[in-house]
Parts: structure tokens; sequence; C-alpha cells
């Protein structure tokens, strides 16, 4: 009974695929509903979004970049500054808000960067396997080697200071860690009976690995996805802390903190608190979605919840 | 070669960075007891320990512990006192200068000091055709307009110096082909430090890069550089004068100017240079911590390269200096320190003309200028500025940012940039930039050193500038020089002043007093207007 019903399911998804990923895409949606800390993650994400993407740009009455007052800088929080005024007595709070657009682009693009290279890397060398496996993976060890933030530094170093270098820098950095998911997963699969027998009936390796590998190792792939980008905004601001990344007068977060804690010697802590305050929620909100999607897209959980 | 240098950049920063990891795992070993160590902190690596081929202040600390010129400037003043010559003649016509040099005095490397050795020192710089000139001995060629063998476009010699010839083991004779007014303050500078000859036919043109030991004769021998992080001389016990009082000199390298004011008032290190500004009365008001000034004696500017579109228009050049709001910023980024800067020479020296006013602040007509010049809304240029402090631009980033503000206000678009110091150097002499922030510290007390120095010869560096009023300025400067009489000279560098602030070649942005943190039980350290310190009188109070 048992075994029948299994196989039956398997058979079913080989034949109706589309169906069935729109079943397990809605599953995953209402149990990421019903995670509480997932929906604080996605409203702190969508917050930081509509401020900065709609909002600041939008209302805000002060310039990020040009509008300085040098007789004002360093000013406490006050009703006009509500998060109080950096070195040359710009507005914090604007430049925290329209920060957001550099650190969610960065990040977005770094990790889709690495995502679509590794993936691709990984599934395919898992499934080619032989020696083509055997170079990519060695050499996605080689990077791995470095720590991540070190070789983001080296290459930037390399490349000149800027977000686009930093962004191809954190890029490179992370293709190692999707390379690996997307082969692990691929490993499992391609022993599965349904890759056998599209083997079998003679579909061709790139429409098996398209079709079939891919969208069964997706989940993985999709968690990582969004705990990657809270990374990639963590280490957009060291290296813009460092000078590397984004270049003045850019409201880069990073850089912001590591102009504002040179004021922390003559007490400006609302130069320092604000930006790193940013920084702390918008990487605790996709960290809370990660794991909120973690749970949802779990098939073990699934199963016991269906 | 720039990309060489950028990818080597990177592996040294790997390198430096896995060192840290891993010494951080050794442990330390405790000092000695009699050991006493001063440690300042700076916030750039010194560039070489070569003192004839050096332009900035982070390698002239290091050279003053470690050489000795023929005569030295006294401690905090821009006079010359004698130091490796005991006495020096000039002739009637200004045109031999004869040194009398001591007879006791060996390098740190045993080479007798003599005669020999200084010509072979002058030679070094001054003979291209000499086998160890091997740098590109700016300072001589600047100070002295040229080498062995230039000459101008009518056959003569364009340097002033003729021939250096021994007289005698322990006399030397410089003969000039014509009188150069500020020719003794100028030997007490660095870049006449006596070199070990020895040292020098050993390490080639490696000399003064930071694996070769250097060797001269000052207060101090090295003993190590660590690049980036520090260079560690120690006393030397045969010094002729006065015998150091610490063991050992420690610079260290600390970029960043909170970091270095962390680490003072953590007792990390002893002295510092650049402090942010904003630091300085906090300093002053801490019991643990000491504020000592230079007297002002910089010059903070804003270089054009005034024969490129669409620099090469005055009214251009004059539209970026109108746009600067130049007391806001004094008054906010200088920490007090600083007044609005008009011209070269700074108030403090003589040479300076009070009647040169700033043009003032005034945007619209900034941007009448522009418009007039058919400058389109929203032009966009690369304005660079240096990634560390420099005594006339103590926070240098910010002070960029802030032009730049000024700059969008009239409708440009200035993209800041900055590089590595060193190649920030090298790229401005390479006339790479358009539009770059730099400055000067007078180096001898003459005003010649701030003006001939820069605009003598146009180059790249200097923005080539090279129109009809550059050449008026240059042969009033050139004509300064010649004279020895100050009240003669005076005049001459006014008219040259007024020209280029006519011509409005630079954007002159501040002249500064520049301040160092020590820690309070410090004493003995005399700030010099030129910033030649010399450590052997530095102790600890008990």
């Amino acid at each position: 009974m048992t075994t029948s019903s299994e196989t039956l399911e398997g058979m079913q998804a080989l034949e109706y695929t589309p169906r069935r990923e729109r079943g397990l895409v809605r599953d995953a949606l209402r149990r990421l509903w019903g995670n509480r800390g997932a929906k604080v993650g996605l409203a702190i994400v969508l917050f930081f979004v509509i401020v900065g993407y709609v909002i600041a740009p939008l209302f805000f009455p002060y310039n990020p970049r040009t509008d300085r007052d040098l007789s004002g800088r360093l000013s406490p929080p006050t009703r006009e500054h509500p998060f109080g005024t950096d070195e040359l007595g710009r507005d914090i709070l604007t430049r925290i808000a329209h920060g957001t657009r550099i650190s969610f682009t960065v990040g977005l693009f770094a990790v889709l960067f690495a995502s679509t290279v590794g993936t691709v890397l990984g599934l395919t060398s898992g499934y080619v396997g032989g020696s083509v496996e055997t170079v990519v993976m060695r050499s996605m060890d080689v990077v791995l080697a470095f720590p991540a933030l070190l070789l983001a530094i080296a290459i930037v170093a390399m490349r000149g200071p800027g977000l686009n270098n930093t962004m191809f820098a954190l890029g490179i950095t992370y293709i190692p860690i999707y390379a690996r998911l997307a082969r692990s997963s691929v490993m499992g699969i391609k022993e599965l009976d349904y890759i056998t027998a599209a083997t079998a009936v003679g579909v061709p390796s790139r429409r098996i690995l398209v079709r079939h590998v891919l969208p069964n190792s997706l989940s993985p792939l999709i968690v990582q996805f969004t705990l990657m980008i809270a990374t990639a905004i963590i280490e957009t601001a060291a290296l813009g802390f460092l000078g590397l990344g984004a270049q003045p007068p850019s409201p880069e977060w990073g850089a912001m903190l590591s102009n504002g804690y040179k004021f922390l010697t003559v007490g400006a802590w609302w130069a320092l608190m604000f930006p790193g305050l940013a920084i702390i929620f918008v990487v605790i909100g996709f960290n809370l979605v990660g794991d909120g999607l973690r749970d949802a897209l779990d098939p073990r959980l699934r199963r016991v919840g269906g | 070669m720039l990309r060489y240098s950028k990818t080597l950049g990177a592996l040294v920063v790997l390198g430096v960075l896995l060192g840290l990891v891993l010494s951080a795992c050794a442990p330390a070993a405790p000092p000695a007891a009699e050991e006493v160590d001063f440690i300042f902190a700076q916030g750039a690596d010194a560039t070489k320990t070569d003192p004839t081929d050096v332009t900035d202040g982070e390698s002239i600390r290091v050279c003053n512990q470690l050489y000795d010129g023929l005569v030295r400037f006294v401690p905090g003043k821009t006079l010359v006192e004698p130091n490796l010559a005991t006495e020096w003649t000039t002739s009637d016509d200004g045109l031999v200068w004869e040194f009398k040099l001591r007879d006791d005095i060996k390098f740190h490397d045993g080479t007798d000091f003599n005669a020999d050795a200084v010509v072979y020192n002058a030679m070094r710089q001054f003979d291209p055709a000499h086998p160890e000139h091997t740098g590109t001995f700016e300072y001589w060629e600047y100070m002295y307009l040229g080498f062995l063998g230039d000459v101008d476009d009518e056959g003569n010699p364009t340097s002033v110096v003729k021939s250096v010839e021994a007289v005698d083991e322990y006399t030397v004779r410089f003969n000039l082909n014509r009188p150069l007014g500020p020719f003794i303050q100028d030997m007490g500078m660095f870049y006449m430090y006596q070199i070990s000859p020895t040292a020098l036919k050993e390490q080639g043109e490696n000399y003064g890069l930071p694996a070769y030991t250097p060797a001269g004769t000052g207060p101090f021998k090295f003993v190590e550089w660590v690049e980036g992080d520090h260079i560690t001389l120690e006393r030397y016990d045969d010094y002729h004068g006065e015998v150091a009082k610490v063991n050992r000199v420690i610079i260290r390298i600390i970029p960043d100017n909170a970091a270095r004011y962390l680490a003072l008032q953590a007792g990390d290190i002893h002295g510092m240079g650049f402090p942010n500004p904003d630091d300085v009365p906090n300093c002053e008001a801490d019991e643990n911590c000491q504020v000592l000034t230079r007297p002002p004696n910089t010059t903070a500017f804003i270089n054009i390269m005034t024969d490129r579109e669409p620099w090469d228009d005055p009214n251009v050049r004059r539209a970026l200096d109108l746009a600067i709001d130049k007391q806001a910023i004094v008054d906010s980024l200088y920490g007090g320190l600083g007044i609005v800067g008009t011209q070269f020479v700074p108030p403090s020296l003589w040479g300076h003309d009070p009647n040169i006013k700033d043009r003032g602040y005034d945007p619209e007509e900034a941007r009448r200028l522009l418009d007039e010049a058919g400058v389109e809304e929203g032009f966009t240029f690369d304005f660079w500025y240096m990634p560390n402090p420099r005594p006339y631009y103590p926070v240098p980033e910010d002070i960029a940012e802030a032009i730049g503000t000024y700059w969008a206000d009239v409708g440009l678009n200035p993209q800041l940039k900055t590089e590595d110091w060193s190649t920030y150097l090298d790229d401005r002499a390479a006339g790479v930039f358009d539009i770059w922030m730099i400055g000067w510290t007078g180096d001898n007390g003459d005003p010649d050193n701030f003006f001939c120095f820069f605009v003598c010869i146009p180059k790249p560096r200097e923005g080539n500038w090279n129109t009809e009023i550059a050449q008026q300025a240059i042969d009033l400067l050139l004509q300064a020089q010649t004279l020895s009489a100050q009240a003669e000279r005076e005049p001459l560098y006014q008219q040259a002043a007024a020209l280029e602030h006519e011509d409005a070649s630079r954007l002159f942005i501040a002249h500064n007093e520049t301040a160092l943190l020590f820690r309070p039980d410090l004493r003995g350290f005399v700030p010099s207007p030129l910033g030649e310190e010399f450590y052997n009188s530095v102790y600890f109070e008990e």
C-alpha cells in the first residue's frame, strides 16, 4: 500500500511537474506566514524597502550627499535632524534612508551573481562528475581556503575601491558556497529513480539538469540566498568601513560608521549608533526571513505538516 | 606598472593580514626593564629611508633621526647651526662656499666621514652619470634647478651648483654658477643629509628600501622596517652630539586618526601626529594628554592641470575658487588652528603679501563664470584627495567631501577619488590627475622653498602652469633667488604671489598650525615649524 502510493507520487512528479511546483510554493508561503519570526523579518525588510526606495527620495527634505551645513556639524538629535548630523552637518536620518538602496543593491547583486555562477558550476560538476567535478570543486576549495572578507579585501585592493568592485568581490567569494550546496543536492538527486527514468527515456542531460535536478535542489539554494544577503550587507559595510567600498560622499552604512566612530571621542554617539542600528535591523530582518524560509521549505517538515 | 603595483599591493595586504593572524598566536616577550622606547605614531608609512629621494613628512621624520647634514636647523627654529661642518665661509660674490668638517665622525656602518664622502653624496645627486644616481632626486632638482649638464635655450647651465670638490680631507667646497639666497638654509635640509658611501655602493638602487639597512651619522641607527606597521631605530652610542636619552625610537603606522588617538590614550604610543582637529581641545582638557603645536608654516591647496580643458580657462579656475566657502571649512574642519589661504607663503613667513585677499564665497558668480565658459550643468570630473592626513589637510576626506558639496552647489559633479599615498604622489607627478588636493610644509624658512619649488619649472606635478602670467612670475622668482638681501627679495615674492592669485593656477585653501599630541610625562620634544624634529632630546619625566 505505502510502497505503491509512493511510486505513484513519484510518477506524478515526473508527469505533472508544473502543478506540483505550484503546490510547493503555495505550501511554503502558507508555512512562512505561520512563522512569527519570518513575519517580523519580512516586515523589517519591507519597512526598509519602502523608506529607502519610496519615502526618502520622495518626501525627505535633504539631499544625502550635498546638503552640508558646516556650522551645524555634529549636532545631536533635534527636531530638524532626528538622528543628528554628521561631520559635515548632513542629516544622518536622510543618509541612512538613502543608504538602504546601496546596501540592498550590493547585497542583492552580489548574491545573485554568486548564486547564478555557483549553482551552474555546482549542478554541472555534480551531475557530470569525473575530472570536471574534480577541477571545479578543488578550485572552489582554494577560494574557500581564504576567509571570505579577506579575499574580498584582496580583490578590491587589486581592482580599486568602489561599489561595483565590492559587488564583484563579494560575489566571487560567495560562489563556492553555492557551488557546494548545489553539488551536494545533485549528488543525492541524480541517484533517484525519476532521473534514471528520464535518462532511460533519452532526455538530454541539459534538460534533465534544468527541468528536473534544478527545481528539486532549489529549496536550500533559496534559503541560502536570503541568508547570504544579510552576510553581503554586513560585508559591504565592512569594506565601506575600511574605505574600500562605497566612496564618499556615498551614504553607505559602513562608511558612515567609520566616519562616525572618529567622533566618538568628542561624544557624537549618534553618528555611530544610527548607522549601526540600521545594519543590525536589516541583517536581523533578512536572517529571520531566511530562517522562516528554511522551515517552510524543509521537505521533512512538509511531510509532517501535509 | 600601475596594475602590477596594485596586484602587489593586494598580495601585501593579504600577507600582512595573515601575518597579523599568525603573530597574534605568538606569546609576546616581556620588555627588559632598562629599555625605554619612544613610540611615535604617524598616519602613513615612510616611502624610503633615503633622504635624498623622498618628499613626504613620514619619511623625513625617520631620516631626521638617522642622518645629519653639514648644518642643521636649531630645534624649533628656522636658523641653521654647525653640525657635521664646524664652520663655513662664503666668498663676497656668494659663488664659493667652503665647509670645514668634523674629523671624528663615523657612519653607522663604520665608514669614515670626510670630504670625499660629502663630494660623493653631492655628486650622486648632481651628476646623472654617477653610478649611484638611481633616484629622481626631486629636491635637488628643484632647489638647484637642475642637474649637471642641464642647459637652458641659450646653452647656459640651469643648475645653481657648478661643482663640488674636496679641498683637503676635511674641507669641502661648493662652487655655484650664480648666487643662491637660501643656499645655507638648503644645506640644513634632509636632502643634503650625509649617507655612507659604502652603503650606497653596496646597495645601489635598493638603498633606502624597507629590506635594506641605511647608514647615516645621526643619533639613531636603523634596526628594522616592517612595512605598513612600524620602523624601529636604536640609539647610536657614538653619536657626536647629544646622545639619545631613549634606547629605541619606534615609528608606528596607524592610518586612522581616531585609532591613533585611542592608542595614545591607552598608552600604547607616546606621541602622535595629525590628530582629528576635534580631538585637540579634548586632549587639552585631559590631564593624561599633552598638546604641542608647530608654528604655522603650511599651505593647503588644490592643484589644477592648467593646460587641459576646461581648466585652461582662468575663469573656470576662478569659478572653482569662488564656489568654495573656505572660511566655513577652516572654522569647522581645522579645529580652530587654521586661517583661509590666499597664496603660497604663509603669513608667518616673510614674503607673504597681506594685500592679497581671498576672492570670497560667491556661488552665484561662480555659476555665472561657469556658464560663460560653456561648462555644462552636471559636468563630471575626478577630484583626487589623499588617503591619509597631512599637516596642511588634517582630515583630507572630510575636506574633500565638503569641497565636493560646494562644487555640486554650482552645478558641477566632482567624483571623489583616492589611492595609496605613494601611488598618489607618483600619479600626480606623472600628470594622471586633472585636479587634486596637495599642500606644503615649509622646509627651510625661506619663501623660495614655498614658491619657486612649485612654480619655477613648469611640470605636470604642479599643473603645467606655463601661461604668460606664469612666465612673469617665474622670472620674478628666479631673480629673487639670485639676491641675498631679504628686503630686495620680499617684494619680488609678493609680486609673483599677486600674479599667481590673478591667474588662479591653484586654489589656496588654508594655512594652519599643526598639533602633535603626547603622553603627559614626555619632555624634550621641540616642535619645529619645518617639521625637523630630532628625537635624541626626548625623555620621560620620572
